[in-house]
């Protein structure tokens, strides 16, 4: 199967809670897509915050969602305000806040 | 919580990308003998900051075409517990995970379909049906990525990295 390409790798799971980052707080984010490069310019600045795990683009009322990670929440306000808020082309932003992982399961339906 | 070196960090960042490299070639890449690397290893797995291991696979190639994330509102009238609507949910083969969430959605669903009319079957017979359900929004996954996170290993001399991205990344 990894010879087929259906296997692509194996990866380990960090637990970032059992690493002091007690947040997760996912950020849906609406552009301005009158940018035309509105896209590409958001997610290359997004890959420079570190506490960014996640890049996720869609069709929908959502253009793209980040997971964003932190300590605690006054660390969170601080990576909110200085490096999420001063991305490029941001139109709008909704934060849903992680409370519990109910599964997580990422085997497929086969 | 777990304390972490530079050394620790390099091996964490280098396992989250290939966790099927050896504890010698590690060693041999951080300067490390193999027992050595073995017990730091070792040591992250003990301490939970790494929970386990996760294939990727390639969802098209299984025929899974679509990806869809789902927020989903209780609705607040009837006292449908969250019991039983996490254990519904839960149960259904084609959402992959399940997260509470506290915001505009009670909870995020990640769902895997063969194409969109598999999804709207998944939709309709499995999703609307589940005990408590309200609003649903959907939206279509067109591209992820992973990254590292704030293990801070920028620092080192860039190694070779499998995806040759993350050099790239600050």
């Amino acid at each position: 199967m990894e010879a087929s390409g259906i296997i692509q790798g194996q990866e380990a799971v960090i637990d970032w809670a059992a690493l002091g980052y007690a947040v997760e707080v996912s950020l849906r984010v609406t552009l301005d897509k009158t940018q035309a490069r509105a896209f590409d310019e958001f997610t290359a600045q997004a890959r420079k915050v570190p506490e960014v795990i996640e890049i996720q683009t869609f069709l929908g009322r959502v253009d793209v969602r980040l997971s964003v990670i932190a300590r605690d929440m006054s660390h969170y306000q601080q990576i909110y305000r200085d490096r999420i808020l001063t991305l490029p082309h941001i139109a709008d932003i909704e934060a849903l806040m992680h409370i519990a992982r109910v599964k997580r399961d990422e085997a497929l339906p086969v | 919580m777990i304390e972490l070196d530079d050394i620790d960090r390099k091996l964490l960042h280098a396992l989250a990308q290939d966790a099927t490299q050896s504890a010698g070639a590690l060693g041999r890449r951080f300067g490390l003998s193999q027992p050595a690397a073995w017990r730091r290893i070792k040591r992250l797995q003990d301490s939970g900051a790494i929970k386990g291991r996760r294939l990727r696979l390639n969802a098209e190639a299984l025929g899974f075409g679509v990806t869809v994330f789902l927020g989903v509102k209780l609705a607040r009238k009837g006292q449908v517990s969250l019991e039983d609507f996490e254990r519904a949910v839960s149960a259904i083969p084609e959402v992959q995970t399940v997260e509470h969430v506290l915001g505009l959605y009670d909870y995020r669903l990640r769902v895997v379909a063969r194409d969109l009319s598999d999804f709207e079957r998944v939709l309709r017979r499995r999703i609307m049906t589940l005990p408590g359900a309200g609003d649903v929004e959907a939206n279509v996954l067109l591209s992820e990525e992973r990254l590292p996170g704030p293990i801070g290993v920028s620092n080192a001399p860039a190694p070779e990295t499998p995806d040759g991205e993350s050099s790239a990344r600050r």
